[in-house]
């Protein structure tokens, strides 16, 4: 995280905003790729399992097709919002 | 227990007590945002609390808007009717808070402090510099938003009803209530219990709402949100230990199959000498047949009326339990009452179109479903899903009315890590829970949209504190009027701010106090009239509801910010297609299920055809229209700014 600056810099603070907004859709896209490609074969294969294939209690599907993915995510978010996310200083607001 | 009805039988008094202490602090802290409110801009505070929300506030704010009346009755009656395939179908939420607060939370409150503004029709009509932007935004948002408005009204009412069910002094006012509104065309209709409960929701919430305004709305979220996820923490505890932990409900849940809905013949099997009343719920044991234990489940009341010995053609579900799910078993037996001089015969029942016979459809995808011969979750429906919650959360004005508040950049990083953190604790414990849930109170696809208050009765009762289930009932309590309030505070500020103060742009602040105050309660009331004879369907409600806004707005919002060439013309249209095309698909759904759904082409939910018809028609009329002026662009996004 930089320092902030003393006065707002509009052009900065929207490309670093555009930054982020890129980085964050690229994230959205991997877990969407992991959970729903993961779990179009083994959460709809499941059905057929005799005995159903389980991990920590729960269908093995839904722990690396939901729980691994959703640490994963977690762990992601609090590095994004402790070390990629910058600080703008905020704009002024006009008067009433 | 004879009763199917659990929590009405045993927790009403506690529940009462609950319920009175939780007002009582919500109109206290109603009372102490009122007094925040001297001194300082009303407009400004009574909508957006200054802006100066700091990580708890916003954070909680933030949670608790957003787990709504859905996350705490229609999600959990979503897991009990379909299993664990409902983790599938909520994926969505694993970056939610990533997404859905991050993609515009930053800049969105930058240009909303650039340009003074304190309602999202407003941040558009400036950022495009065009009166039309904002009236068409102002009409989409209140249209869309009074819809979600309506299903948490009803989801309110519903709770209510269940909460008090058994206290005498409100057995005493439905009396009188219904008394006094049977005569009265349209509202004698609906039930009596629900509308004086809807009455009260409604009166409790638009009072503290409009008394206090955003800043009350926010610190009563703070304590809703500390409700709710105590109240699911605690309800996983008392689940896990019930159940002999995951592993035994997860064994027992891959044996189950879905229930058959259907009539049948009851019949006394002695003279009655009094009328007998059997309420919903009410259980019979069949034989067994092909390795499953057979039951009968009422779907309604019925009375055998004095001399009368048969009646035919009554509702009811036949639940076939597997032989080897013992805690299912003993959960039925213990409810049904030997001593019933009925019994049952002509089972009329038909099966669920996807799952009907097939062990371990509640621990697969798609997952069962009564009208639907591709279950629950077609994997195209999970896409679409998946796309849908974290981007239609991102759309949605009443977060984005947050959004507008935090006072600085830290706050909101700090923010986005509790809400991943408080929503991992809420939503997949939820789902452990009421996948338990289907192996301990079986047989509530009868009325699965109360399965949480009966799930907490249940559990409270049977560890032996009964009275914890008030606590517990005031968790989907807490996230309905956590919602109610701020989606009031956002019509009403969206029709005095974008409409009122446009049209009189000298009004003195003691006149837009009244005239804030009197629209917040008007809309109240519309709720209040709309919803006395509700649709069934809450989640379809809500789903077309936030949908309808994900489409408006989702595009608009995010091209308005980021991308400078986007002009106004483009806006409006993209705001156009993108709620008409939910709404065109909401109609052909309605032509072809017969029902208030939306139209599923190629299995993709119509939120997705929206969007997709909103950004395609916003970067073409763009393209052909003139680019914007040159001092909004500067104003905006700096001094150098591709317009590509």
């Amino acid at each position: 995280m930089s320092q902030l600056p003393q006065k707002p810099d509009t052009g900065a603070s929207y490309r670093q905003s555009k930054r982020e907004m890129y980085v964050m859709v690229g994230v959205w896209l991997v877990v969407g790729l992991w959970v729903l490609g993961y779990n179009s074969q083994a959460a709809y294969a499941a059905e057929n399992e005799v005995p159903l294939r389980t991990l920590l209690g729960m269908p093995r599907w839904v722990v690396f097709g939901w729980l691994v993915p959703l640490c994963a995510a977690n762990i992601f978010t609090f590095w994004f919002c402790l070390r990629f996310m910058r600080d703008e200083p905020m704009e002024k607001l006009p008067e009433e | 227990m004879s009763s199917g009805f659990i929590f009405a039988s045993i927790a009403g008094n506690a529940a009462l007590v609950s319920f009175a202490v939780y007002m009582l602090f919500v109109f206290i802290l109603a009372g102490l945002a009122n007094r925040q409110q001297s001194g300082k801009s009303f407009l400004n505070e009574y909508f957006l609390g200054s802006r100066n929300l700091g990580m708890w506030a916003f954070a909680f704010t933030y949670a608790a808007t957003s787990a709504s009346g859905g996350s705490f009755m229609g999600f959990p009656s979503l897991i009990y009717t379909h299993g664990w395939v409902v983790a599938l179908w909520i994926a969505g939420y694993i970056v939610f808070p990533l997404v859905a607060i991050g993609l515009i939370a930053k800049r969105l409150n930058q240009v909303a402090r650039k340009s003074g503004s304190i309602t999202v029709p407003e941040i558009l009509r400036k950022r495009l510099g065009s009166d039309t932007v904002g009236m068409v935004a102002t009409v989409l948002l209140v249209f869309f938003q009074f819809f979600f408005l309506l299903a948490q009204f009803k989801a309110g009412a519903k709770i209510m009803t269940t909460l008090l069910g058994e206290v005498s002094a409100y057995q005493t006012a439905v009396t009188l209530v219904d008394q006094f509104t049977r005569p009265i065309p349209w509202v004698g209709a609906a039930d009596a219990d629900y509308l004086l409960c809807l009455l009260v929701f409604a009166i409790s919430v638009v009072a503290y709402t409009a008394w206090g305004g955003f800043r009350a709305v926010v610190w009563t979220d703070m304590m809703q949100g500390v409700i709710m996820g105590l109240g699911v923490l605690l309800l996983l505890g008392l689940a896990l230990s019930q159940v002999g932990g995951v592993g035994s409900a997860t064994a027992e849940l891959s044996r189950q199959v879905p229930p058959r809905d259907g009539n049948a013949t009851l019949t006394a099997t002695m003279d009655l000498k009094a009328p007998l009343a059997l309420v919903k719920g009410t259980w019979f044991e069949l034989s067994e047949q092909g390795g499953r234990q057979r039951f009968v489940r009422l779907k309604d009341s019925v009375i055998f009326s004095n001399g009368r010995k048969e009646i035919e053609n009554t509702p009811i579900i036949l639940v076939r339990t597997a032989i080897e799910n013992k805690i299912e078993l003993r959960s039925i037996r213990a409810q049904i009452d030997d001593n019933l001089p009925v019994s049952v015969s002509d089972l009329n029942v038909v099966g669920y179109e996807y799952g009907d016979d097939k062990p371990g459809v509640y621990v697969s995808a798609p997952g069962p479903k009564s009208s639907s011969g591709l279950g629950f979750l077609p994997i195209m429906l999970a896409v679409s899903f998946f796309c849908f919650w974290p981007f239609a959360g991102a759309a949605q004005p009443s977060y984005m009315a947050r959004q507008m508040a935090f006072k600085d950049v830290p706050t909101l990083r700090h923010s986005i890590i509790f809400v991943a953190v408080y929503f991992s604790l809420i939503y997949f414990p939820l789902i452990v829970v009421f996948t338990c849930g289907r192996v301990l109170i079986p047989g509530w696809e009868i009325d699965a949209d109360r399965i949480m208050p009966e799930m907490a009765a249940y559990l409270t009762s049977s560890a032996g504190v009964p009275w914890l289930a008030g606590l517990l009932v005031a968790a989907p309590f807490a996230a309905v009027m956590s919602s109610v309030d701020s989606f009031l505070l956002l019509v009403s500020g969206s029709v005095v701010r974008d409409v009122y103060q446009r049209k009189n742009p000298d009004v003195s602040e003691a006149k837009m106090k009244k005239v804030t105050y009197l629209t917040t309660v008007g809309v109240g009331v519309l709720a209040v009239i709309a919803m006395l004879n509700p649709p069934q369907f809450l989640q379809d409600l809500i789903v077309f509801g936030s949908g309808g806004l994900g489409a408006s707005f989702l595009m608009p919002v995010i091209l308005t910010l980021y991308w400078p060439r986007l002009t106004s013309h483009a806006t409006v249209a993209g705001m156009l297609s993108g709620g008409g095309t939910m709404g065109v698909f909401y109609l052909i759904g309605y032509v072809v299920n017969g029902k208030f759904s939306g139209y599923e082409l190629w299995s993709l939910h119509p939120f997705i055809w929206s969007v997709a018809i909103s950004a395609m028609v916003m970067v073409l009329v763009t393209r052909i229209t003139e680019p914007p002026q040159a001092g909004l662009l500067e104003k905006y996004f700096g001094k150098t700014v591709n317009l590509d």
